[in-house]
């Protein structure tokens, strides 16, 4: 392996711990933070993480991720396979690590963290999204008014807010005093992801 | 034929043939993620293998470009230069389809389908889409 690559790969891997950091100091809802901010900039940094760890991995397998597609999920089918990994023996680890119930919620994760407001993917997306098992209430008339918003003004993905009720929760609110669901579980098994970061350098030793 | 007699590149487009060919044979076997179409192109190319990969389920929306990805050598998969590996879903191949993207022309120049064999509806259907014979 070529220093370059390494190089280029500690770069992603590092920016993944930041992010992953990052978000864990979210949950504990910072000043100035309101309990409404910090669900969907937890979630957006979670995925960011897990595209960074992911985009790492590939650089250490000496293959190219692309810059044009965060959705960094598509790269575990082929590297699940196996027959395209330079490190044969990164083959257990990494199908130990992403089974099918955390490729499901890393899946998830990217669905959830779209590049539009929630407010606004939720509204398109409902059913895929599942959203009676999100640990909180649809607010329709929110929606509809970021929609109506957004489509007007092309809004930014984190500028959209709008009047509420003090009892209602946001689609963003994913707090840690809410209720398990999961997206708690997502972003649990997320921390403990990043919790021993060599795991997913390990090629960088050999 | 003895294989002295043929010339180094004809040797590699063999090994090339067979490396492919196995390499598709395995990725049809899985559950998870099912094969749908494969195709090989760009046979102009001759250290490199550019391969296109159709799977049933493939993350990213229906209107997300195919993915095309590089992988070097490996023991599995012993080549000289870069594979070249596009992944799409169907719908995402139907995208890429009705918006003409790029990467059409060379499948439609010289794309070879390794997999199904023959090609079943959908295969077929996606190849109709692509002009290529079924």
């Amino acid at each position: 392996m070529t220093d370059g690559h390494i190089h280029a790969a500690a770069a992603w891997l590092s920016q993944a711990e930041r992010d992953a950091r990052t978000a864990t100091a979210l949950l504990d809802q910072p000043t100035p933070m309101k309990t409404d901010d910090v669900g969907c900039h937890v979630a957006s940094l979670c995925a960011q993480a897990v595209e960074k760890s992911i985009k790492g991995y590939v650089l250490l397998n000496r293959s190219a991720p692309s810059h044009r597609s965060h959705r960094a999920d598509k790269y575990l089918t082929p590297l699940l396979r196996g027959d395209l990994l330079r490190y044969g023996d990164n083959r257990r680890k990494l199908a130990g690590l992403f089974d099918p119930s955390m490729r499901a919620l890393v899946r998830r994760l990217f669905d959830l963290t779209p590049g539009v407001p929630w407010g606004v993917w939720m509204c398109r997306r409902p059913s895929t999204l599942g959203l009676t098992n999100m640990g909180h209430r649809r607010q329709p008339e929110l929606i509809s008014s970021q929609t109506r918003r957004g489509s007007r003004s092309g809004q930014s993905r984190r500028g959209a807010s709008a009047p509420k009720s003090p009892s209602s929760s946001s689609p963003c609110d994913v707090s840690p005093s809410s209720e398990p669901g999961p997206t708690g579980a997502l972003i649990s098994r997320a921390r403990s992801l990043y919790a021993s970061p060599s795991r997913a350098t390990g090629a960088c030793k050999r | 034929m003895s294989s002295q007699r043929i010339a180094p590149g004809d040797r590699l487009a063999l090994h090339y043939e067979k490396v492919v060919r196995e390499l598709v044979a395995r990725h049809a076997k899985m559950h998870e993620e099912p094969l749908v179409l494969a195709i090989r192109f760009r046979f102009d190319d001759a250290e490199d293998i550019h391969l296109l990969e159709v799977i049933e389920g493939f993350p990213g929306g229906g209107d997300d470009p195919p993915l095309t990805t590089e992988f070097g050598p490996t023991p599995e998969f012993p080549i000289l230069g870069r594979f070249h590996l596009t992944l799409a879903s169907p719908a995402q191949l139907r995208s890429a389809i009705g918006r003409s993207d790029e990467i059409l022309a060379d499948l439609r120049r010289d794309g070879i389908v390794l997999f199904p064999q023959p090609p079943d509806s959908t295969a077929k259907q996606l190849l109709s889409g692509l002009g290529l014979p079924a």
